[in-house]
């Protein structure tokens, strides 16, 4: 009786065990870093060097090196967990918001998350008018990638107040 | 060898009555005194004397020249084309012409196809599986909103994929900045 309930509670254990570890093997952590991108005139840029915040230490030397913008700016950082076909959703600055989802997790061997991708701008249209105006979505990107375990791609380009919008989107499994 | 005295070149005209009245009477003067000469004399003016007992041909009729001018034109017409014919050199082709017109018209209906798909295909599509190494690799790209242009690059140094939107609108009425180096 007694050997039963020890080899009852330890089958339980490693089932839990092995369901935890399948949940975990089964979500995304996923960060999306949000910077605004500008080229300021001589005299807004006191030094003449670019200006990269602090927050974007890890990606000034790549910011510097692929574009020609002398300001980088830390808008934000948002990062979650989520299961492979299920949509996270990002709110981003400047009436952003970006949709991630995992959809699989490549099996050969080259551990990539391949991923679906949307970039969604709010549109506020009648605000000119004096009205409070009504909003709607349009999509300004969708891509689908696969993505290196752990790796980084940027996604840039929309028009923000002062500058451009420059996402850096990570992941890992 | 025949002997010359220089007076022979004057018998000719002396005979006809070409020469001047002096001279004539200096020619005159050596001829009677040069046997050569004198028989060269006679021998021009029984020449001359055979010539007028030619019988002169009788004039032809104005009808008959027309016609023989007329046919002697198309005989020379005829003898021109048969010449121009055997003349001719077939005219020159290149060895590839044929394939050459035929690269130029593939290449003319692959420009065609490919300006009628930027016509009609859907906005903002840009060609997919642009980049497999930098630890991303694009599937799929596209927009549909209005004015954006998405497009993919690779960079080796610093090893990164960018996906740029390039936008025709900015907040404030310019122009979006370029993304510069890529």
């Amino acid at each position: 009786m007694r050997h039963t309930a020890i080899a009852s509670t330890v089958v339980l254990v490693l089932a839990l065990l092995c369901a935890t570890a399948q949940a975990a093997a089964d979500e995304v952590t996923i960060q999306v870093t949000s910077i605004a991108a500008a080229t300021l005139s001589d005299e807004q840029i006191e030094s003449g060097d670019v200006r990269v915040d602090e927050e974007l230490s890890g990606y000034a030397q790549k910011l510097r090196a692929l574009f020609a913008y002398n300001r980088y700016a830390f808008l934000g950082d948002v990062r979650t967990r989520t299961d492979f076909g299920t949509t996270a959703v990002f709110q981003l600055p400047e009436h952003f918001a970006m949709e991630i989802e995992p959809t699989r997790f490549e099996p050969d061997g080259s551990g990539r998350i391949e991923m679906m991708v949307t970039l969604i701008r709010d549109v506020r249209t009648g605000e000119h008018r004096g009205e409070r105006g009504r909003s709607h979505d349009e999509i300004v990107l969708r891509t689908k990638i696969r993505l290196e375990n752990g790796g980084t791609v940027l996604l840039g380009g929309p028009p923000i107040s002062g500058g451009v919008l420059i996402l850096a989107l990570s992941a890992r499994r | 060898m025949t002997r010359t005295c220089g007076t022979e070149k004057y018998l000719t005209a002396y005979a006809d009555g070409e020469l001047s009245p002096r001279l004539r009477r200096k020619v005159k003067q050596h001829i009677d005194s040069c046997e050569t000469c004198a028989r060269e004399l006679d021998s021009i003016r029984s020449f001359d004397t055979i010539l007028k007992d030619v019988p002169v041909a009788p004039p032809v009729p104005a009808e008959k020249w027309e016609r023989f001018e007329r046919l002697l034109s198309q005989e020379m017409d005829r003898i021109d084309r048969k010449a121009a014919r055997s003349s001719r050199v077939p005219e020159a082709r290149p060895v590839f012409g044929d394939l050459r017109r035929r690269a130029i018209a593939f290449a003319g209906v692959g420009i065609a196809a490919a300006l009628g798909l930027m016509a009609f295909w859907p906005t903002g599509i840009a060609p997919i599986g642009l980049s497999s190494n930098n630890g991303c690799a694009v599937e799929s790209i596209e927009t549909f909103a209005s004015g954006y242009t998405p497009m993919a690059f690779t960079s080796d140094d610093p090893e990164m994929t960018v996906i740029w939107v390039f936008s025709e609108q900015v907040e404030g009425g310019g122009r979006a900045d370029a993304p510069g180096s890529l």
